[in-house]
């Protein structure tokens, strides 16, 4: 069976605080996040809308990483009213 | 040779005599020309006289608990209606002059924005105080201290004036303080000209929204903030984006194949035809720029995110509205600017957020409180006070009546402004999701405002193949008439706490002479000019009115519970009127419980002038005199949200 779980991801996810997790890897998925919503606007101008692969590839790309924003951010939240 | 000779002096008369004749018909247009300028700036004029003359007559001492009205003579409303009026009637030519429109349009601001910083001694409104002392004290440490007060949490303004004021070479943000209404509402024209643009080609529209603008902005966020400076940024985003990325057909042919394939197709079908009209085509920009405008978006809306807690998600919620029904091409830009948003909220406001987002979550969904905050809880204080509130709200009312009645006359007319009516729409969720300290319904007006503004234009100049009758012409300065009296009404309803005097001023200057640092500083409310300076020295607290209805021992015992080593209560005349107008302590209540302070063997009066007093608490906290703390730690327990003194309105 293939899984992204691998033993670099458990052992990141295990010795590492919630606030490193949270402002390192977070912040990682937020910046590529932005990136890619950017990208995903120019493209099609800079192509004059003649790119519709890139862009669904694009979109493609941006709804996991607005999950692991949500989770990211859900979880700062919660943490702040515990 | 003799050729020559003779025709020379037969041709050189004839063309003098050419030259001269059209010399003369220049000067004689030049004049008439003139004199017909002349002629028609003779209303400005007479108005600006008129206004002029009536500054000297304006004595704010005197104001009642109805505001500057109470004080205001004839002349001032009578010279906005004169420029109204000469403005209209111009509005009626088939050829409009745009350089004369604009001057009287910049006259109309300086009257209605400019009356009260030449009539009143200080700055107006408390905020601006502590609006100049974040600024002074991010020009002095060079740093931010949201430990200290939670709009260091969005410090964008604060850092951008303070580097202003240092480019500049002036001493304090105070010095451009003052203006910031007037000069604000001229920044604003730009970009809502913009906006009006995007939905009609005709300029009568365009100049009557602008007036229409500048009338009806009554609430009052245009002063020395954060919120009058990222309206502006708001504006622009939005004009930017309907200029250049509004989609011309925004309806999509799958969508109506896909609504044509359910049940009652023919009606789903003529729904969606009628909210995805055609639209003007987008301005033309190379794609490069274009792409480059877009990145320009951004880096503005980032500013936006770190200077200011409401109006990114205003400016998400706008973009949302006209997204859903495909307005603009820029389909994903909502989400990256909500992102930006919340990223900057989640990570960088962690100091307010954690004393506070229990209460944000507990408000979240709660509509019916929201509401009851905004609307009746305003409903409060002297009569005349709750006369102004039910005003403001009538006023409001009627503009939006306007609107929707304008909309109507557009739409008969076969012309579609769904991207207003959603950009006035779109907003009006955020009122569930936040009572933000009672004041969020007056952001929604001023969110909304430019919106309505354009459509209530539309009721008499929204058909451009058309002028306006005479009659029409007349409605609308009638109308305008009743406009102006509303505006001062309500803009300037609470000017009597609003306005802050020189004795107020000095008087909190020798407060900061008179107490040591690490003091605390008590007022009744927080309607004074302090924390101007000195922002980290002190321990500043506003209890409520309510201590005024208790006794000097009640409050002494209230001031030793601080640890600091002395204590002063400052009671200043703003104050006093705020107590009147929102709390309802009446001037007979104010004046005994002064008598009371000064008779307390627990006080001292350490100063007094006409408008100030401080009282010192004698024996205070742990007894001897403690040298200046920088950070106090009860500073801590006083951070104000932002919510509950972000605006004066």
């Amino acid at each position: 069976m293939t899984t992204t779980v691998t033993g670099l991801v458990s052992s990141s996810l295990t010795q590492h605080s919630y606030d490193f997790l949270s402002t390192h890897i977070g912040l990682a998925v937020i910046i590529l996040l932005a990136f890619v919503m950017l990208l995903r606007e120019l493209v099609p101008i800079v192509r004059n809308g003649d790119a519709p692969l890139q862009v669904r590839g694009l979109d493609v790309a941006v709804l996991p990483l607005l999950i692991v924003f949500a989770i990211v951010v859900l979880a700062r939240l919660a943490d702040l009213l515990v | 040779m003799s050729v020559s000779v003779s025709v020379t002096p037969a041709r050189d008369p004839a063309w003098r005599r050419a030259l001269a004749r059209w010399r003369r018909a220049i000067a004689r247009w030049r004049h008439s020309a003139l004199l017909l300028v002349a002629a028609r700036l003779v209303p400005l004029v007479a108005a600006l006289g008129l206004w002029v003359s009536a500054l000297p007559q304006i004595d704010v001492a005197r104001m009642t608990d109805m505001g500057l009205t109470s004080v205001l003579p004839l002349q001032v409303p009578l010279a906005v209606v004169l420029i109204v009026a000469s403005g209209a009637w111009h509005l009626r030519q088939r050829k409009l002059s745009h350089p004369f429109l604009a001057l009287h349009l910049a006259a109309l601001i300086l009257i209605l924005y400019g009356t009260t910083t030449l009539v009143e001694q200080q700055p107006r409104f408390a905020a601006t105080y502590i609006h100049v002392g974040i600024s002074e004290y991010i020009s002095r440490t060079g740093m931010v201290a949201p430990q200290l007060e939670a709009r260091f949490d969005w410090p964008g303004f604060f850092i951008l004036t303070s580097m202003l004021s240092q480019v500049i070479g002036l001493k304090s943000t105070m010095d451009f303080a003052g203006w910031a209404p007037v000069y604000l509402n001229l920044l604003y024209l730009a970009p809502l000209s913009l906006i009006f643009r995007s939905i009609t080609p005709d300029p009568r529209m365009v100049w009557a929204g602008l007036w229409l603008f500048e009338l009806t902005n009554w609430v009052g966020q245009d002063y020395f903030s954060p919120q009058g400076l990222n309206y502006f940024l708001f504006l622009s985003i939005i004009g930017l984006i309907l200029t250049y990325f509004r989609t011309p057909k925004p309806a999509s042919s799958r969508v109506r194949d896909w609504l044509a394939r359910r049940r009652g197709s023919s009606v789903l079908v003529g729904a969606y035809s009628l909210i995805t009209p055609e639209q003007l085509p987008p301005a033309e920009l190379p794609s490069k720029r274009l792409a480059g405008l877009v990145v320009v978006l951004v880096v503005v809306f980032s500013y936006v995110s770190f200077s200011h807690q409401l109006t990114p998600f205003f400016t998400v919620a706008a973009l949302l509205g006209l997204v859903a029904l495909n307005r603009i091409r820029l389909r994903m830009m909502p989400i990256l600017l909500g992102v930006i948003a919340v990223v900057w909220v989640s990570y960088m406001t962690v100091p307010f957020l954690s004393g506070h987002v229990a209460q944000l979550v507990s408000e979240f969904g709660q509509l019916t409180g929201s509401v009851g905050a905004n609307v009746t809880g305003r409903l409060a204080g002297s009569p005349d006070h709750r006369f102004v509130v039910m005003l403001d709200m009538l006023f409001s009312a009627s503009l939006w009546a306007m609107a929707a009645i304008g909309f109507l006359v557009r739409w008969r007319d076969g012309r579609r402004d769904v991207s207003m009516a959603l950009l006035i729409a779109s907003p009006v969720p955020l009122v569930a999701a936040q009572a933000y300290g009672g004041e969020l319904v007056l952001r929604l007006y001023l969110f909304t405002l430019p919106f309505m503004a354009i459509l209530a234009a539309g009721v008499v100049y929204g058909r451009p193949a058309q002028l306006p009758s005479r009659l029409r012409t007349c409605a609308v300065i009638a109308v305008c008439a009743a406009i102006t009296m509303g505006f001062f009404s309500t803009r300037y309803g609470n000017e009597r706490m609003d306005a802050m005097t020189t004795s107020e001023v000095e008087g909190i200057q020798q407060l900061y002479e008179i107490a040591p640092p690490g003091s605390l500083l008590m007022a009744p409310n927080g309607d004074l000019p302090w924390r101007s300076q000195a922002f980290e020295l002190y321990d500043y607290t506003t209890p409520s009115d309510e201590i005024l209805l208790g006794t000097p021992a009640d409050l002494a015992a209230l001031m030793k519970k601080a640890s600091n080593p002395r204590a002063y209560l400052v009671l200043t005349a703003s104050e006093e009127a705020e107590a009147e107008l929102f709390s309802g302590v009446s001037s007979a209540q104010w004046d005994e419980f002064v008598d009371q302070m000064r008779k307390s063997p627990d006080f001292r009066l350490a100063f007094e002038n006409a408008d100030t007093k401080i009282f010192e608490l004698q024996a205070a906290g742990a007894g001897a005199y403690a040298p200046a703390a920088t950070e106090p730690a009860s500073l801590a327990s006083d951070r104000t949200a932002p919510a509950a003194a972000g605006a004066p309105a």
